[in-house]
């Protein structure tokens, strides 16, 4: 961390933006039509889809760092991915797991056969097969350059499967599935609801970020030990 | 939920345990700091 403000404001700025969120999420009122079935838990709306906004923002810069990688064979950038990946994986476990809760209450059941549910699922098993597959190489430079190019494959497919076939499906029970009567789009909260959803997910993916970015040093300095 | 104002009990057991995360996280990340200082110092005279 740098000790100048300029460098940590951003982090401070996570906490107060998640600090907000958790008493601001807890105290407004919520009032949401056609969403009776959830009715109070809306609220889960600041922390449950956080998740996939964080894990979203940590996928897109394991892609970008794994095609990095790929220009230049630098291993930093591999790094990089990895530990996106890494942070990721942990924002969709949450996910996964914050949403089974969440529908066991408001469907009935923690998993109900649904495209979105399904695809997130497939989803995070392709990330996990990232990781498996990095585990099963013992050359650094070839372990670096399959998992570049599965990366850049798993990223298209995990958008494919978790936010375009939903889509396409249109059957969705799931508010964020896209494209009929049961979709709840951020735009069409309430103002006051607005207000708490969009900090809300800024604060997430700094605290994502910052995560990210301890795991990172942490493995430059590794590498600086080992390159000794 | 709101109007026997039991609800703020809550919100100030969850917010204090956010603030302690988070001093938690920047201590974490002094000491990761910390680190780097040294390393940067250990690796730089060989160079």
């Amino acid at each position: 961390m740098g000790t100048q403000f300029k460098y940590y404001w951003w982090k401070v700025l996570a906490g107060i933006l998640l600090l907000y969120a958790v008493v601001g999420g807890f105290i407004i009122k919520i009032s949401f039509e056609g969403m009776e079935v959830a009715a109070e838990s809306m609220r889960n709306l600041f922390y449950h889809v956080g998740m996939w906004f964080g894990m979203l923002t940590m996928l897109i810069t394991g892609f970008v760092y794994s095609l990095r990688y790929l220009r230049k064979f630098d291993e930093l950038e591999d790094i990089k991915a990895v530990e996106a990946v890494n942070v990721g994986l942990m924002f969709g476990f949450l996910g996964i797991f914050t949403g089974m809760i969440w529908a066991n209450f408001t469907w009935g059941s923690p998993w109900v056969k649904d495209p979105k549910l399904n695809g997130a699922a497939v989803g995070l098993l392709i990330y996990l097969a990232y990781a498996i597959l990095r585990g099963s190489i013992d050359d650094t430079h070839k372990r670096a350059k399959v998992a570049a190019i599965y990366n850049v494959f798993a990223f298209f497919l995990w958008i494919v499967l978790v936010i375009i076939l939903p889509r396409l499906a249109g059957e969705s029970i799931h508010p964020a599935g896209g494209g009929n009567a049961n979709t709840i789009m951020p735009m069409h909260l309430p103002p006051s609801m607005r207000l708490i959803f969009y900090p809300a997910m800024l604060g997430w993916i700094l605290l994502g970020v910052w995560i990210y970015k301890l795991r990172v040093r942490l493995r430059r300095i590794k590498l600086t030990i080992d390159n000794k | 939920m709101l109007e026997n104002g039991k609800i703020f009990v809550v919100v100030v057991v969850l917010a204090l345990i956010l603030v302690g995360i988070f001093v938690y996280l920047f201590t974490i990340d002094r000491k990761v700091t910390k680190l780097e200082k040294e390393v940067e110092k250990i690796s730089e005279p060989e160079k």
